[in-house]
């Protein structure tokens, strides 16, 4: 489908050199203070950094923890594991780990942390390692293989608790390349990052401001409006509940939400007013939180991807389809399977397996060399732009084997402002029943019957709800209900609702 | 506002004016940010951000770790009564 029509170039081996040359600055705060340092001033610091690293008896291959806030450090220590041929293992830096166990499990010869509490006897203050002489003037970086891994990611495992791969470094230099040749990010663009650097894809946008020659505003999350108020950065760097935030912030700021003129005033103010576009991606984000910044002079385009493919597919200037994830990048191939499941081919993959995992989930994923079956559903449309709309273990199968994707039911059935929140059931089952959660607590049965009679006509008959129950306690995270993206936990859903599920099969 | 000082508003007033823009329903001193008030993580960054500015306190002695630590609008008022003490030693 989508071939590899670009050239990969060698990032990764070059980051050290290119930091001398590199135009742009690393801003950042550091003990309370704003600080705003070119590149080839970082790179002093990285040389000690490698030099401590080495001090320590650490060898190319070695793997490395690091687990801190964003900050200077954090960016010292990355570009110093890449100049030395590590492999990074980076930690949320609000985690409470096992330390000793995590050592074991991951192989981690060393371990650098700004957490204070953490067991000092098998974790090192992440700020000694400035405090160390540079290396020699013939001192050279590691060069790595194309296949040699350098970071891992870690991901949430739905089931068997997370997982964790290493990224090979061609996927690195593919995802550097390919978003360049989407975005041209460089002098002049400052890209904000405030999301945790532990978080695979905020460290690309590091090698991308020293390979491409902008400036990086790295910030922790309490910053972060902070930052964009007084910075104006070019580009955000965010995830669909920020955005979420900032609409919410700009409708409450002003007197009249309605007031088109004071709404996009107050939008730019919160976000310093020089935004070139918005990056978002992680989670869906409605198609209408899309269009608000697209109204409002702050372009937005979403993309997809997974730890295990890196970024996908990806709207950009000129390729724009609010509600899509874009087109497949080059190197990547969409397909899928007959469940509708989506399918990707990387020509520079970035794991082929996960790290020291079950073999059953390294089948389900890695399902051949270069493939990954990404457990979501989803569709191109007739132009190779991407929907996705659900998740494969969402799917129901009714017993006349008819395929329901959930998630778009609920969607027709909350079109009605009647209903608040709602869940459909009846995998393995003669036909489609529901959850009702009304907006009123004291609607009554009839009125959400009607509700549901005319969003049935919107549906095709299959996907039909034939039945219902009303809930008059609304479905939350606190009562482990919601993910932290307010996205149905089905399973404990129903559980808790067993009976009145089961009994809608019985009248 | 006059200049009389007793009309200053301490800082527990502050937070809750700032909060009872973000919130849906009334509420007091322990009540829970997330459950009772409705506010998430991020927009509880943007309450404090501004209330920095309300109060005067540098929002960059504000690690993220002080915010983990917020559950309750009383933990709000604290956390500021702390970094103003701080602030004025």
């Amino acid at each position: 489908m989508n071939q590899e029509s670009v050239m990969v170039r060698d990032q990764v081996n070059r980051m050290f050199q290119q930091l001398a040359e590199s135009q742009g600055n690393l801003v950042t705060y550091r003990a309370g203070q704003r600080i705003s340092i070119p590149w080839p001033e970082v790179r002093v610091d990285v040389r000690r950094a490698c030099n401590y690293l080495g001090q320590q008896g650490l060898v190319a291959g070695d793997h490395v923890a690091i687990q801190a806030q964003n900050g200077y450090e954090w960016v010292v220590f990355d570009l110093a594991t890449l100049a030395c041929g590590l492999v990074t293992v980076p930690l949320d830096p609000a985690a409470a780990y096992p330390v000793a166990e995590f050592r074991e499990r991951y192989d981690i010869r060393f371990w650098l942390t700004d957490v204070p509490e953490a067991d000092g006897e098998l974790t090192r203050p992440l700020g000694e390692m400035l405090d160390a002489d540079p290396v020699g003037v013939d001192w050279t970086a590691h060069v790595y293989a194309p296949d040699d891994p350098v970071s891992f990611k870690f991901t949430s495992g739905s089931t068997s608790g997370p997982k964790a791969m290493r990224a090979l470094k061609k996927s690195v230099d593919a995802a550097l390349t390919h978003v360049q040749g989407l975005f041209h990010h460089g002098p002049g663009d400052t890209i904000i990052v405030f999301l945790p650097m532990s978080t695979y894809q905020m460290r690309l946008w590091l090698y991308s401001a020293v390979v491409y020659e902008h400036d990086l505003l790295l910030v922790p999350r309490s910053l972060v409006f902070y930052a964009l108020e007084t910075e104006a950065p070019t580009v955000l760097m965010g995830v669909p509940y920020i955005y979420e935030a900032i609409q919410k912030m700009a409708l409450t700021a002003v007197e009249d939400p309605q007031d088109a003129a004071a709404v996009r005033e107050e939008v730019q103010r919160i976000l310093g007013g020089n935004i070139r576009y918005l990056w978002t991606g992680s989670a869906p984000i409605s198609r209408d939180l899309l269009l608000f910044f697209n109204a409002n002079g702050a372009p937005i385009y979403q993309g997809y991807g997974m730890n295990e493919i890196c970024i996908a597919t990806k709207n950009y200037p000129g390729h724009d389809r609010p509600g899509s994830a874009g087109k497949a990048l080059p190197g990547k191939e969409i397909a899928f399977d007959a469940h509708g499941q989506i399918l990707v081919r990387s020509e520079h993959e970035v794991a082929n397996a996960y790290f020291r995992a079950r073999p059953e989930d390294d089948a389900a994923t890695f399902i051949k060399p270069k493939w990954v079956a990404t457990g979501d559903i989803g569709h191109l449309d007739a132009d190779g732009y991407l929907y996705i709309t659900g998740r494969i273990k969402d799917l129901i199968v009714l017993s006349n084997a008819a395929k329901v994707h959930p998630n778009l039911v609920e969607k027709t059935l909350l079109n009605a402002p009647e209903i608040r929140q709602c869940m459909v059931y009846g995998d393995r089952k003669p036909y489609l029943v529901a959850l009702i959660v009304p907006t009123d607590p004291a609607a009554t049965r009839e009125a959400i019957g009607e509700v549901i009679r005319a969003a049935n006509r919107e549906l095709r008959p299959h996907d039909r709800v034939l039945r219902f129950a009303l809930v008059r306690e609304a479905f939350t995270e606190e009562a482990g209900l919601l993910t932290s993206s307010n996205k149905l936990r089905r399973k404990p859903i129903i559980q808790l609702y067993q009976e009145n599920l089961e009994a809608l099969y019985e009248q | 506002m006059s200049n009389d000082p007793q009309s200053v508003p301490s800082v527990a007033q502050v937070v809750h004016q700032h909060l009872e823009k973000v919130s849906k329903k009334p509420f007091g001193a322990e009540d829970h940010l997330r459950e009772d008030l409705g506010l998430d993580s991020i927009r509880l960054v943007s309450v404090v951000t501004r209330l920095t500015g309300a109060l005067k306190v540098s929002i960059l002695s504000f690690s993220d770790r002080d915010l983990i630590g917020l559950n309750t609008v009383g933990d709000v008022v604290r956390l500021f009564e702390a970094k103003i003490q701080t602030q004025s030693s």
